[in-house]
């Protein structure tokens, strides 16, 4: 599904520094798989992350990525949406103004459009949003609210993965879902993402911690540091990261 | 033209005040009076509106400008004690149109509530408007919010100040100026002023001029949403904010469908 190679990618910072963050990261994520990737801060989940879904801050200077055979770095954000790539923000956006559910419904009909689907009308769409916010356990007030603004920690993260429900990608990628949330919030995600998991669909968990893993439970586990995949295994290498932390891996 | 509403009269339907013969229109509100009122003109150059509010009046005043031509408008608002007036101006177009708002709380109690939206989008649109509240009373209260949206090579001047007489405290006043500029060349300006002479008072004032937010724009694309469609819907959101403190139904949707008509 997901073909990553030798990708390198940098951002140029405030002082127009050029930064190197990916360095060559090898990445294959077959269909109906969840692959964790796990590591220090800085060490580039994020940038990875941002980067497949075509965050346009970063520079990508070498490799390539295949999203389904197909070039996906040639696509824009939205086009990447529109084939089922999805990316659960680390730092969803506040968008004042802008109501949640004319967001969720826009952005559903605006993937059905590219997908050469016909458009939800508002009764399918408010009986299809109600069930899944039943799901992720939000209450049906968060509808009528403005985009994530004042929402708490938990209900943006909730409402992101409402998101991914609504719009069912092929691939997902959670970039730290799991960071400030307590423990019902955590449950609620992990759920919203099993929901999701099937044969054909892949998942990506960036995370920090082992403990999303114990709800979400991967096929793979990759260990990042310094913009490369240095250790892959499977999902005990979590409790041996939790253990040991990232010093061992960094210093062989 | 002259407009009165009679001591204790409740209009319930709005009025709408179209052209006059020297664009001039006085609007008397007496005591514990109630009135919507429309205002559009088509052909005037100049014109220059004076609302009365007596003793415990209640005025809602909605004007909207979208006509090319040059121009100039002034209106002036004269409050008595416990009075209300809410306004909304909408600017939708024109080259070098000058608007000018005085307003005078006079007696405790009066309460003035300015709002706008200025949306320019062709290159020699410009606005130029320049408000000033007077606190002339204590316990009046006032708030100005102003929101403009320029685009091409449009330019805007906003000029807004809150003026506190030494003996009237107590009062309550806020302003704001919030500006979005959605191409590299338009031009906005903006100039908050308090001027305070009472000691006992709370004012806030606040400007900005700024682009669409990258990382809002992002998180659309990255919902499915063409990019000009992620910028039409966060412009609307931008506007939304202030249009959404009109209370006349008819007017907020009005308002609303000119500004999603714009690309």
């Amino acid at each position: 599904m997901l073909s990553i190679e030798n990708l390198h990618a940098s951002i140029q910072d405030d002082k127009q520094q050029i930064k190197n963050i990916l360095c060559g990261i090898n990445l294959q994520i077959n269909p109906g798989e969840v692959h964790a990737i796990m590591g220090p801060n800085g060490s580039g989940k994020s940038t990875l992350a941002n980067a497949l879904a075509g965050r346009e801050d970063y520079q990508i200077t070498a490799g390539k990525v295949e999203f389904d055979h197909k070039d996906l770095l040639a696509l824009t954000p939205e086009e990447r949406a529109a084939r089922g790539l999805f990316l659960a923000f680390q730092y969803p956006v506040e968008i004042p103004g802008v109501n949640n559910m004319y967001f969720l419904k826009a952005a559903v009909n605006s993937i059905r459009k590219q997908r050469n689907l016909s458009q939800l009308d508002a009764i399918d769409f408010l009986k299809l949003v109600k069930e899944k916010m039943q799901e992720v356990g939000m209450d049906e007030k968060f509808l009528h609210r403005a985009v994530n603004e004042g929402f708490s920690g938990g209900e943006k993260k909730r409402n992101e993965i409402l998101q991914m429900l609504m719009l069912e990608p092929r691939l997902a990628i959670l970039d730290e879902t799991d960071s400030g949330l307590d423990i019902d919030a955590l449950q609620a995600v992990a759920k919203g993402v099993n929901s999701l998991r099937s044969k054909d669909r892949s998942i990506i968990v960036v995370t920090h911690y082992q403990r999303l893993l114990d709800y979400i439970v991967p096929d793979v586990i990759h260990v990042m540091v310094k913009g490369q995949i240095i250790k892959s295994g499977g999902k005990e290498l979590a409790l041996e990261l939790e253990a040991k932390g990232y010093g061992w891996l960094e210093c062989a | 033209m002259r407009v009165i509403i009679a001591k204790n009269q409740i209009v319930s339907e709005p009025i709408q005040l179209n052209c006059d013969e020297n664009g001039h229109a006085i609007i008397v509100a007496e005591e514990n009076s109630e009135v919507t009122i429309f205002e559009e003109y088509f052909d005037k150059l100049e014109t220059h509106t004076e609302i009365f509010a007596e003793k415990n009046a209640r005025v809602n005043f909605y004007k909207i400008q979208k006509c090319s031509a040059p121009r100039s408008t002034n209106i002036t608002i004269q409050q008595k004690q416990d009075s209300c007036v809410k306004t909304f101006f909408a600017n939708f177009a024109g080259e070098n149109c000058q608007q000018i708002i005085r307003v005078n709380l006079s007696e405790k109690g009066a309460s003035c509530y300015l709002r706008g939206l200025s949306y320019l989008t062709e290159n020699k649109q410009q606005l130029t408007q320049d408000i000033q509240i007077n606190h002339h009373a204590a316990h009046s209260n006032s708030d100005m919010y102003f929101k403009g949206i320029l685009n091409k090579k449009s330019r805007s001047h906003f000029k807004g100040k809150v003026y506190v007489e030494r003996h009237a405290q107590h009062i309550r006043a806020e302003q704001a100026n919030h500006n979005l500029l959605l191409s590299n060349d338009a031009e906005a300006e903006t100039r908050p002023e308090l001027e305070i002479y009472a000691n006992d008072v709370k004012c806030s004032h606040g400007a900005t001029v700024g682009q669409l937010d990258p990382d809002a724009l992002f998180y659309l694309r990255a919902r499915g949403m063409e990019k000009s469609d992620a910028i039409k819907l966060l412009t609307q959101g931008f506007a939304n904010d202030v249009i959404q403190k009109i209370e006349n139904p008819y007017m907020l949707q009005r308002i609303q469908e000119q500004v999603n008509q714009y690309e």
